[in-house]
């Protein structure tokens, strides 16, 4: 990795700081660099020797003083209030899935336990009243489709639950975004 | 050492190796390191600290034509290590009583 590469990667991985910060943190880094080679060091080796980028924000980050400074900037604030609004427009998109698909399951549950039922019955009438195969194969068809039916609504209900965490992650991981966006414009 | 007693030592290690001379986080690295382990990445947040403790300041000056930030001590700074003398006396106490006998001295 070259100093550029290097730099880059660490300015990529100072979000939560502000401009301000990180324009000081990569200017340190690309000092201590360029200090380096003109002590004899080789870009490179000085590079590898830093540690990984990752490791380097998070030793930076660990810092009490930052922690603060983090959370007291603006951006916690909207951050805040971003999560909740993620929140709630995400219950709330939920919930409305929750109804559409969930009546959807329901009907199918119910027409699906009507139909094996209403097979069955004509089933046993007609095995005595008119006992072809036709009319039999029928009702079980009838009887089959039922059961898959409510089946499938079974499915649909357990789907929806396991959904409902994806989706308020996702919600939440989108207003992260909206904030770095925000956070770029400023 | 332990982490605690390490963070401490290290902000005033930083500090006296301004006490003779301005310095770079570069060379204060090199002085520093000899007597305790210290990285890039844990400098950089005690220089902050010790600005925002207005214990230095910085300033750039031009080197090799490039701009290099610069660290001074300033008079809190040196008021800062000079309650070292008798945060030693205490210190030294403290720990003649941790590896004696157990207060029985």
């Amino acid at each position: 990795m070259n100093k550029y590469e290097f730099l880059y990667k660490l300015d990529k991985a100072l979000s939560g700081f502000s401009d301000q910060e990180k324009k000081e943190i990569v200017h340190y880094y690309e000092e201590l660099i360029m200090d380096a080679r003109d002590s004899g060091d080789t870009e490179e080796a000085f590079i590898n020797r830093l540690g990984s980028v990752e490791t380097i924000v998070r030793t930076i980050r660990k810092d009490g003083s930052f922690v603060t400074n983090v959370k007291d900037k603006k951006d916690f604030q909207l951050r805040k209030v971003f999560d909740i609004t993620a929140r709630v427009i995400g219950y709330a998109i939920y919930g409305f899935f929750v109804i559409t698909v969930g009546s959807i399951a329901f009907g199918f549950c119910v027409s699906g336990i009507s139909l094996v039922f209403a097979a069955a019955v004509g089933f046993i009438r007609d095995s005595v009243a008119d006992p072809t195969i036709a009319t039999q194969v029928m009702y079980a068809g009838g009887m089959v489709l039922g059961g898959s039916l409510f089946l499938g609504g079974v499915w649909c209900f357990k789907w929806i639950f396991k959904t409902a965490k994806a989706f308020i992650e996702k919600s939440l991981e989108f207003a992260d975004k909206l904030i770095k966006k925000i956070g770029e414009n400023k | 050492m332990d982490a605690q007693l390490k963070k401490g030592f290290l902000e005033l290690l930083v500090l006296a190796s301004l006490k003779s001379a301005a310095s770079y986080g570069y060379k204060i690295i090199q002085d520093v390191s000899g007597i305790i382990d210290i990285s890039e990445s844990t400098l950089y947040p005690i220089l902050k600290r010790l600005e925002q403790q207005e214990f230095v300041v910085t300033y750039t000056e031009e080197f090799n034509s490039r701009l290099r930030r610069y660290y001074r001590i300033t008079p809190a700074g040196n008021a800062k290590l000079r309650e070292c003398r008798t945060d030693f006396e205490e210190t030294k106490k403290i720990y003649d009583y941790i590896l004696s006998e157990g207060g029985r001295s």
